[in-house]
């Protein structure tokens, strides 16, 4: 039931990305809600599950979007995978790490997601994609994960297994 | 896989999983769904840069559009707002600009406005020199006026030190009987209005018959007045009345005003007129003064 309304979340999650909170930027820090959530579930949950709803959440948002289907997919995986690696270090420690686990994880995805694109011949400016997006949607996230993230660890410590560790 | 309970102690749930991230089976385990999950994302990409995801492309569209659609018609007013809030400075910023533009295009207006005034009222100097090169003339600005009160006056910038005198007449740029000059200091001149209750001039108006001599008096609130028009002389509305030259206080012929209003009674001696100004003393700004024909002392 939960792979359900988990897989539910995150197909909304990605068509109100792709219609409404591209139109919600303030000074162009739009939050990427899709991958906020898998960080933090990733960091909430560890690397498997963060892989497994980093390439759903990556997917949808892919096909809500319009862009190259799986390229946000593998973007997402990527980072999923490495915060959820250190999600266990981070967990129940200082409350700002997560934030900059979501700030940092937002950059690198945005990293891998240009490489992609520009592997991919899609016209990249690199410049313009870090400092006017990239930046501004790390900033956004790693706000919001102030509130997105304990909400997401009490929902994890209430559905979880007593072991979170997958590694 | 074994489980531990560890709800009620996290420390040793973090060295558990710090044990557990090197047990060599499970982190295999995790690169193994990496692996997996990581082809199944470039095998996607591979598809779809072949065009052979379409179909499922399109499926998801027909799930992904309505639900789009609707977010976006429900969040419309919402999503105005916060691109409003979002602009804010650059709104900001784009205002006082326009306003300085709006500012500097007012004064520039208003600049431009005066020299076309001034070009107008310069042209209908010389256009009225030219016309009467019986008079010496002399321009001058009006500086200062009241005209609201029982003594309507105006003030000219040039006074004796210019050659002006007192009793000058003084017409408006195009050629009507302003009025003449009361006193005058070396610089500055007070001129007495037509309009003054003071103000008394020996004027005319005629028919296709002959013509009515009279004097037109000034009166509070702007309005002149003739009180004694002879029956004699059927005058209309819209006459033209002038200066008789009778006294010689004035050259003979300005124009003063025309008829506005009439009381001619069958049982009286004399007609009564209100005589509308030519001159437009509220918008009054330059005048020009008769030097060459003084009344005699």
């Amino acid at each position: 039931m939960r792979y359900i309304v988990a897989t539910l979340v995150l197909a909304l999650e990605a068509a109100l990305q792709a219609s409404v909170f591209s139109r919600f930027a303030l000074s162009s820090a739009a939050p990427q809600l899709v991958l906020l959530s898998v960080v933090a579930w990733s960091l909430a949950r560890g690397p498997m599950e963060g892989m497994f709803w980093g390439f759903a959440g990556g997917l949808f948002y892919d096909l809500a979007s319009g862009g190259p289907v799986g390229v946000s997919a593998l973007a997402m995986l990527a980072v999923a995978a490495v915060v959820g690696s250190f999600g266990g270090r981070l967990f129940g420690t200082n409350p700002l790490l997560p934030m900059l686990a979501v700030f940092a994880a937002t950059i690198g995805y945005f990293v891998i997601v240009s490489f992609l694109l520009a592997t991919l011949h899609y016209r990249t400016d690199w410049n313009s994609a870090l400092r006017d997006v990239a930046l501004p949607t790390a900033v956004a996230n790693g706000i919001l994960s102030l509130i997105v993230y304990p909400l997401f660890a009490f929902v994890a410590s209430h559905t979880t297994r007593q072991v979170r560790v997958e590694f | 896989m074994s489980s531990v309970r560890c709800s009620s102690q996290p420390k040793m749930a973090r060295l558990h999983q710090d044990a557990r991230a090197l047990n060599p089976l499970v982190l295999g385990r995790g690169l193994l769904w990496l692996g997996v999950l990581a082809s199944l994302s470039i095998g996607l990409i591979v598809l779809d840069q072949t065009h052979r995801l379409q179909p499922a492309e399109n499926v998801a569209s027909r799930a992904f559009t309505p639900l789009q659609s609707v977010l976006t018609q429900k969040t419309d007013a919402l999503s105005g707002f916060l691109s409003t809030v979002g602009q804010i400075t650059q709104l900001r910023e784009e205002n006082d600009r326009l306003r300085k533009e709006v500012a500097g295009l007012r004064l520039q207006n208003t600049e431009l406005s005066r020299a076309e005034a001034e070009n107008e009222t310069m042209r209908a100097q010389l256009k009225y020199a030219r016309a009467n090169p019986q008079f010496a003339l002399m321009p001058a600005s009006v500086v200062g006026k009241d005209l609201h009160g029982l003594d309507d006056y105006i003030e000219i910038d040039r006074g004796g030190a210019d050659g002006l005198q007192a009793q000058m007449t003084v017409l408006s740029p195009d050629g009507y009987l302003a009025g003449r000059i009361l006193n005058l200091t070396e610089h500055r001149a007070r001129v007495l209005i037509i309009t003054n209750p003071s103000s008394s001039v020996a004027a005319l108006v005629s028919d296709n018959e002959g013509q009515a001599e009279d004097v037109v008096d000034g009166h509070i609130h702007g309005r002149l007045q003739m009180t004694n028009i002879p029956q004699t002389v059927k005058v209309k509305i819209g006459d033209d009345v002038y200066t008789s030259g009778l006294g010689g206080n004035f050259p003979k012929g300005v124009k003063i005003g025309k008829i506005a209003t009439l009381k001619n009674s069958d049982v009286q001696l004399f007609q009564q007129a209100e005589v509308a100004p030519y001159v437009d003393f509220g918008r009054l700004s330059a005048v020009e003064i008769v030097t060459n024909n003084l009344p005699p002392k």
